[in-house]
């Protein structure tokens, strides 16, 4: 009996052992567990910077300066070797060939001659631009047709040829002297015998002379020959026509140095050394760095007048920020970077640091893990990624991990503070550099701050204002501070009391306080204590609750599209309304409605909630509620939550009540009647949340402090902006959801503190 | 240039043409419709905006340079952070109209799988633009530094 007695009171003391533990368990990891529900973890967008390097190499003939194409304009230079063959030198000059006349009476006119020409003997290639001659003429008319050619050399009598190389009409600005003919393009021959020209018809009693010399000429090999109409007649020696030619001509035996010959780069001038025979050189310059800012590094040579065939081979560099996060932990930290590697043509490769501290490195390439491929390199602190693994539209995934690095808090004012105060404290940062990363959750778990701050210094300051509305409790704050290579994460809890009590408002995940407590009552509070729980895990819900339906409802709001409630009947729209997005044109969304029912196809299942119908169309979701007299059609951008979707079925029935009969008696014309449906449409949905605000304070109106600093914000904003209204979006920071604003704007808008007004951006 | 937070190309209604976001952000659903929302507000304050002028406004410290095109009266938008310089950024917003010009004019009709590849090389252009240092922004950051 004793031992039976012994024994249930030690089934007793073991039940109440457990339920005491449990019970500790469960109060101490009430929030821990909350918090960890909403992911402790952090993650940071970085740019990642990441080298790619590429080595290009080629030939190009017959040019004059040097254009060599990059991958984009970003991309350095860091190596460049030129290797010059064929150098041609060009020389400009004019060559007298005959300039002391004895005779000028050899002449074309209207019965004599009709061609004159003299032999152009060129021992070089030579580039011709024209040619001065001596002439006299005497009693021209407008009428005569006289020309100046370069033609080919009729071996077989010392005569012109058929072939031209060039053509001009005659020029002459003075009738008896030296006349300068410019050729169009200039003309480039080959070394070799030519004949100049000087031909046409004389209209009138014209006479065009040439002056020759047949005394003492300078070349008396020279050949000249005549055309009397019948074709040109045997060339003959000792007598040539006066003239001189205006070329460029090629030298003989190139060598660079010699020449002076010079790359200009980057504002430099690099001296072309002499090659291995004559025509050649080289340029190699190493250790360099420059952008030439665009697509293509043009290297002028000095001067213009070389011409060469170029082999060149350069080594090509360049930086680009990549798509990385790190996901910041109580441990380890994750590293992902997402290179978008555009591979260029010729020999490329990806260069990236890897700091000592990272490991379990891994490289995907197509989701496949390539790390151990002989492309994959790890040299020293880098990583290469090489050529041959390298093509274009693949997808990169490159993942590591880190130590945490630990940092310091200094507590400003100790972790106790009380509605009103301002919560601080300090952190300094491993190393200046970075950010840091303040995440404040209150007893329930809520964020009530987020912020992000750059470290500057070696102490990082953060405040918040604990608001008369912030709930009591044991808050956490959580630290992150991260820069591109290595991240940690810290935490610090601190209590917040409100000020009419110092007992905990809700239950405390510090350790001491609830075993105390859990201690002294282990024994008598048993299953009461699980009571307490559920109260507590109820009243979390009730604030998760509170919380999902005004984000919903703020979601659908925004998502809001276009409105429009329609005759049934005529098809004629009685009320429409255009919130934001993009345009649809109504009627072909009531025609494809229309087309559903018109086959019969029943809506039902997914399509059907309540009597709202709601389709997926394109991009937009369209809902559809039908009564006997009316069509409401709603256009969203996004899913409605099912609070909405009743909220249409209830606006569909009120409309009914109020304006069924003025819709089904309806015949057209004004529509003015149904202006009090946007009354109707407000109390359901509250769409003023999305249209424009503007701020009306009585004198009598009463603001708490957040409300206050709601309404000076808006007021800042319009000052900003410089309008008279704004938007409620314009009131979220950094675009983000804070249901604390959301529901003081909501708050302000049904006591018509905000006050939405028409209008219309579109027009 | 890493003050950049997004770049949004928007038409007339508030519909989405191009977004280009500099970093990684864990956006939620909500926040999503909200930042529609926000953008296509934002129009209000470029309703009066003249051909080539940039408005510059500050809202809630983030600033935004709004630059309306002509033609399409598409509206360009670039959020960037509070300290980000003005004088830069209207650079680079100018050469991203710019560029969308250029690579659209005359290609608003192609088909869709076309304007794809178009949009995909456009947002190499965007990105290019905004993290190339070149010649020009060194000199306006220059300028900008003696001012």
């Amino acid at each position: 009996m004793l031992l039976r007695f012994s024994k249930k009171n030690k089934i007793l003391a073991i039940t109440t052992l457990f339920l005491s533990i449990s019970y500790l368990i469960l109060f101490c990891n009430i929030k821990i567990s909350f918090v960890a529900a909403s992911n402790n973890s952090l993650i940071t967008p970085l740019n990642f910077p990441i080298l790619e390097f590429s080595d290009k190499k080629g030939t190009i003939n017959n040019i004059s300066s040097i254009d060599i194409e990059l991958p984009s304009s970003t991309w350095y230079i860091t190596q460049i070797e030129m290797n010059f063959t064929n150098i041609e030198y060009y020389m400009d000059n004019i060559n007298t060939v005959e300039d002391i006349a004895s005779e000028d009476d050899l002449f074309l006119d209207k019965h004599g001659l009709e061609g004159l020409a003299v032999q152009i003997k060129l021992n070089l290639t030579t580039t011709i631009y024209g040619a001065y001659i001596k002439i006299n003429i005497k009693e021209p008319h407008a009428l005569d047709n006289i020309y100046v050619q370069i033609t080919g050399y009729n071996s077989s009598i010392n005569a012109p040829n058929d072939i031209v190389y060039g053509q001009v009409d005659l020029n002459y600005t003075i009738a008896n002297g030296w006349n300068y003919q410019n050729f169009t393009s200039p003309i480039k021959l080959p070394k070799g015998n030519y004949f100049l020209v000087m031909g046409g018809n004389v209209h009138a009693g014209g006479q065009y002379h040439w002056y020759y010399n047949n005394t003492n000429p300078n070349n008396p090999d020279l050949y000249i020959s005549e055309n009397h109409g019948f074709g040109w007649i045997n060339g003959i020696q000792g007598s040539p026509f006066l003239y001189k030619l205006a070329q460029k001509v090629k030298e003989k035996d190139i060598f660079p140095e010699t020449y002076n010959m010079t790359a200009e780069i980057n504002g430099e001038s690099y001296k072309i050394l002499n090659g291995t025979h004559n025509g050649s050189g080289y340029l190699k310059l190493s250790d360099i760095y420059f952008s030439p800012n665009a697509e293509i590094l043009h290297i002028p040579i000095k001067t213009n007048r070389f011409f060469f065939n170029l082999s060149y081979y350069t080594k090509l560099k360049n930086q680009f920020l990549s798509d990385a996060f790190v996901i910041i932990t109580e441990e380890d930290n994750f590293w992902k970077i997402l290179p978008d590697i555009s591979r260029v043509k010729y020999n490329y490769s990806i260069k990236i640091q890897l700091p000592n501290s990272w490991y379990n490195l891994a490289v995907f390439k197509d989701t496949i893990d390539i790390t151990s491929s002989e492309d994959i390199v790890i040299n020293g602190n880098f990583l290469h990624i090489l050529n041959d693994t390298i093509n274009d539209g693949a997808n990169w995934e490159i993942t590591v991990k880190s130590p945490k690095i630990d940092f310091l808090i200094e507590l400003i004012g100790g972790n106790e503070f009380k509605v009103g105060d301002i919560l601080k404290f300090s952190v300094t940062a491993p190393i200046r550099d970075g950010k840091l990363t303040f995440r404040l959750y209150n007893g329930f778990g809520a964020e009530m701050d987020n912020k992000t701050i750059s470290v500057t210094s070696d102490k990082t300051l953060y405040s918040y204002h604990i608001s008369s509305d912030d709930p009591p409790g044991n808050w956490t704050a959580y630290i992150y501070w991260n820069n591109l290579y290595n991240a940690g994460m810290q935490s610090q809890i601190f209590t917040i009391k409100s000020q009419a009590t110092s007992d905990h408002d809700i239950p405390s995940n510090d350790g001491l306080y609830p075993l105390i407590i859990g201690l002294g009552l282990a024994v008598i509070i048993g299953a009461g204590s699980l009571t307490t729980y559920q109260l507590v895990k109820r009243k979390k819900r009730r604030s998760e609750l509170k919380l999902k339906r005004v984000s919903n409802k703020f979601k659908d709001i925004l998502s809001l599209n276009y409105l429009m409630i329609s005759d049934i009947k005529s098809g004629v729209n009685v009320y429409e309304k255009f919130y934001m997005g993009k345009s649809m044109d109504p009627s072909l969304i009531s025609g494809f409605l229309d087309a559903i029912r018109n086959f019969g196809i029943e809506l039902t299942g997914a399509y059907r909630k309540s009597e709202t119908v709601i389709l997926d169309y394109e991009d937009s979701i369209i809902l559809m509620n039908e009564s006997k007299d009316f069509r409401l059609i709603i256009i969203m951008s996004d899913k409605p939550s099912e609070e909405f979707t009743n909220s249409i079925t209830n606006l569909a029935k009120d409309i009914e009540e109020k304006y069924g009969v003025l819709i089904r008696e309806f015949k057209g014309g004004q529509i003015t009647q149904f202006a009090g449906i946007s009354e109707l449409i407000e109390m359901h949905l509250n769409v003023s949340f999305a249209s424009p605000l503007r701020i009306a304070i009585t004198k009598k109106a009463k603001f708490n402090a957040i409300e206050k600093a709601v309404i000076e914000k808006a007021k800042e904003i319009m000052k900003q902006t410089n309008l008279n209204y704004f938007y409620s979006t314009f009131l979220m920071t950094d675009q983000k959801f804070n249901h604390e604003t959301t529901k003081v704007i909501f708050d302000l808008i049904n006591r018509k503190i905000f006050q939405p007004i028409n209008l219309n951006l579109k027009e | 240039m890493d003050d950049i937070i997004w770049i949004y190309i928007i038409d007339n209604s508030g519909a989405t043409i191009f977004s280009y976001e500099n970093n990684l952000k864990g956006t939620s659903e909500v926040n999503q419709a909200l930042l529609s929302h926000f953008i296509y507000a934002l129009q209000s304050i470029a309703k009066n905006l003249e051909e080539e002028e940039i408005k510059e406004v500050v809202i809630d410290k983030n600033r935004f340079f709004l630059m309306k095109e002509k033609l399409t009266n598409y509206l360009f938008i670039i959020k960037t952070k509070p300290n980000a310089k003005s004088v830069i950024l209207k650079v680079i917003l100018k050469k991203i109209k710019n560029r969308f010009v250029e690579k659209f004019t005359g290609h608003f009709t192609l088909p869709v799988q076309d304007k794809i590849k178009l949009l995909k090389s456009f947002r190499e252009d965007v990105k290019r633009i905004i993290e190339g240092k070149n010649h020009l922004l060194d000199l306006v950051e220059s300028l900008s530094r003696k001012n």
